[in-house]
C-alpha cells in the first residue's frame, strides 16, 4: 500500500498506478512520501508555460537560475520530455508517458532504476525521515538526489578523531617502496 | 568501590572515602543538633540520604524502583550542579518484542563523519576528547584488510578515489565477550539486545576493552568538557547520562532515544541514508528488508560473538 501525500489533484491516474506499483515489487512495507511542491520556486509551472509552445528540438536552454541550464542525467540520451510531460508542465511522466504528479516523481526514476526503487520501498536505499517504528516517512529521490544531475558531489569530512596528549598517530606514507603502505619510520633507519 | 573510584566521581577532591566519613560524622551530629533535612555543602550540595545512597549504593540491577527513582534524582541534581543545566535522566525500561539490529550501506557511506559528531553532540562526550563511540575507516578498494584502514584520514573531500569508508562502533554482540570479561558484571546485554554499562558499578579495569575485538569499548580518562550550551539534557542511566572519570564507555544503540522510537543519532544525522536501524524480530522491518534481499556480512564473524551488525553493498 502505498499513501503519497500531497498529491496534486492533475495527477489523477497516479492513485490507480500507486496502487498496482505496490502490488508488483512484493510485500513493501508501507510508506508515506512528503510533498516537495512548495519547494519548488518556480512553480506552479503554467504561469509561465501556460503561455509557451512546448519545444522538443534538443538545444541549449537560455534558463534563467533555478531552471537546470544542462541535463547531466543519462549522458546525453535524456531530454526534458524524457520526464516531464510536454503537455503540462505541472506533471512529469514514467517512460511509458503516463502522467504523474511533481510528488511522485520517485515513480519516474523507477522507470529505469527498479532494483533501486524496491530497495528504498523496502528501507535498503534511502533515508527514512523520522522514528525507527511508526509512521514511516521516506524521503524522495530528489530530496538527496538532483534529478538533472542525479550523482552527489564530493564534500568537506567532519573534522578527525583527537589524539590523545603527548601522542600522535601513525599515517600511511603514500610513497612508501613497501607493501604495506603503513611501513614505520624505524624501518627506513640506515644504521644496521 | 575504592578510593580511586570515589575520587573520580568529584575529582575536586571533596569526594573521597576520608572526607566522606569526615562529614559523616559532622553531618549526623549537624542533622541530629537542627534536624533539617536541607542540602549543606558538607554533602556536595546532595541531602544526607543522596550521600548515603550514593556510598552504599547497589548494583543497578538489584536496586528497587524507588531506588532507582533516588538514584536518577540524584544524577539530575549533580548534573544540576556540574552543568547548570537542567538534566532529565530516564529509566525507560526496553520495549517488548524487541531486538535492536544494524546495517550500513558501504555503497553509499561516503565518509563525511557526521555520524561521529552526532555521537558526539548526543552522548555529551568530551569535545576533545578521543572518547568517539564510532570510527570511520578509510579503506582501500578491493582490501579489507582492518589493520590497513586509516581513520584519521582528512582530506579537502571525500569521498577519496580509491577508497571506501567502513563506520565502526559497538556491534552488540549476542555474545558478547566484554560482559565476560567483566571482573564485577558491570555491563550485560538488555532484553532488548543492547550491550549497556552502569558507570556507577564500573571500577575501570579496561578488561573488556582487551576482550572486545571491535574496539568499541573506551577508557575516558578525563571529565568530558563540553560548553554547556551543548549539553544533551535528554538521558537515561544506561545511556549517555553524563559519566564519572575513569569507567568505560560505549556505544548503546541511542537508547535514550530508540527505546522511544526514535532514531539513533548517528542514523538520523547520516546525509546518505547509509544506516538501517530495526527491530530484528519484525519480519515487517526495514532491518529484516535488508537481511533477507541484500548480500550482508559482519565483521570479523569467525569470532563467534554473533554482533547484530551488519554491512551491504547496493
Amino acid at each position: 500500500m502505498l499513501i503519497a501525500t500531497g498529491l496534486l489533484p492533475l495527477a489523477l491516474p497516479a492513485a490507480g498506478d500507486t496502487a498496482a506499483a505496490a502490488t508488483t515489487t512484493g510485500p513493501a512495507l508501507p510508506y508515506t512520501v512528503g510533498s516537495r511542491v512548495d519547494e519548488l520556486f518556480f512553480y506552479p509551472c503554467n504561469d509561465c508555460h501556460g503561455f509557451m509552445d512546448p519545444n522538443d528540438n534538443v538545444r541549449e536552454l537560455d534558463v534563467d537560475e533555478g531552471h537546470p541550464p544542462d541535463l547531466e542525467h543519462g549522458g546525453g540520451l535524456f531530454w526534458c520530455f524524457s520526464c516531464h510531460d510536454q503537455n503540462n508542465y505541472e506533471q512529469l511522466q514514467t517512460p511509458l508517458s503516463k502522467p504523474l504528479s511533481l510528488d511522485a516523481s520517485y515513480r519516474v526514476c523507477n522507470g529505469c532504476h527498479s532494483q533501486k526503487f524496491r530497495d528504498w520501498q523496502g528501507g535498503a536505499h534511502g533515508k527514512r525521515a523520522a522514528n525507527w517504528r511508526g509512521e514511516r516517512q521516506l524521503f524522495s529521490c530528489v530530496e538527496c538526489h538532483n534529478p538533472h544531475r542525479p550523482e552527489i558531489a564530493p564534500r568537506a569530512p567532519q573534522p578527525p578523531p583527537p589524539v590523545r596528549a603527548g601522542l600522535h598517530h601513525m599515517t600511511r606514507k603514500p610513497g612508501s617502496a613497501s607493501h604495506d603502505p603503513r611501513q614505520p619510520e624505524w624501518e627506513h633507519s640506515d644504521v644496521r | 568501590m575504592s578510593d580511586d573510584k570515589e575520587a573520580a566521581v568529584e575529582p575536586q577532591g571533596a569526594g573521597t572515602r576520608r572526607n566522606f566519613l569526615k562529614n559523616l560524622g559532622l553531618g549526623t551530629a549537624g542533622a541530629a543538633a537542627a534536624a533539617v533535612p536541607t542540602p549543606s555543602p558538607a554533602w556536595n550540595g546532595l541531602s544526607f540520604r543522596e550521600a548515603f545512597d550514593e556510598f552504599f549504593r547497589k548494583h543497578y540491577k538489584k536496586m528497587s524502583p524507588q531506588e532507582i527513582e533516588r538514584t536518577l534524582t540524584r544524577i539530575e541534581r549533580r548534573a544540576k550542579q556540574r552543568f547548570g543545566v537542567d538534566v532529565t535522566c530516564k529509566n525507560t525500561p526496553a520495549q517488548e518484542g524487541v531486538v535492536y539490529g544494524y546495517a550500513i550501506n558501504l555503497g553509499v557511506c561516503k565518509g563525511y563523519r557526521d555520524c561521529v559528531s552526532a555521537c558526539v553532540q548526543e552522548n555529551n562526550q568530551g569535545r576533545d576528547s578521543q572518547v568517539q563511540y564510532i570510527r570511520v575507516l578509510e579503506m582501500d578498494r578491493g582490501n579489507m584488510d582492518l589493520e590497513q584502514s586509516e581513520h584519521y584520514y582528512d582530506p579537502a573531500t571525500v569521498p577519496v578515489e580509491g577508497k571506501f569508508y567502513l563506520p565502526i562502533q559497538c556491534m552488540q554482540c549476542d555474545d558478547p565477550p566484554c560482559v565476560k570479561a567483566c571482573p564485577v558484571e558491570a555491563t550485560w546485554t538488555e532484553p532488548d539486545g543492547i550491550v549497556v554499562v552502569d558507570y556507577d558499578w564500573c571500577i575501570g579495569c579496561r578488561y573488556c576493552m582487551t576482550a572486545c575485538p571491535y574496539w568499541a569499548r573506551h577508557f575516558n580518562w578525563t571529565e568530558p568538557q563540553l560548553p554547556t550550551e551543548e549539553l544533551n539534557p535528554d538521558t537515561h542511566y544506561l545511556g549517555n547520562r553524563p559519566r564519572p572519570r575513569g569507567v568505560v564507555e560505549k556505544c548503546h544503540f541511542c537508547i535514550q532515544r530508540t527505546r522511544e522510537n526514535r532514531q539513533p543519532a548517528c542514523m538520523e544525522a547520516c546525509p546518505t541514508g547509509a544506516r538501517v536501524f530495526g527491530n530484528l524480530l519484525d519480519p515487517d522491518s526495514e532491518i529484516r528488508y535488508v537481511l533477507k534481499h541484500k548480500t550482508v556480512f559482519r565483521l570479523k564473524e569467525d569470532l563467534g560473538t554473533e554482533p547484530k551488525f551488519w554491512y551491504y553493498t547496493d
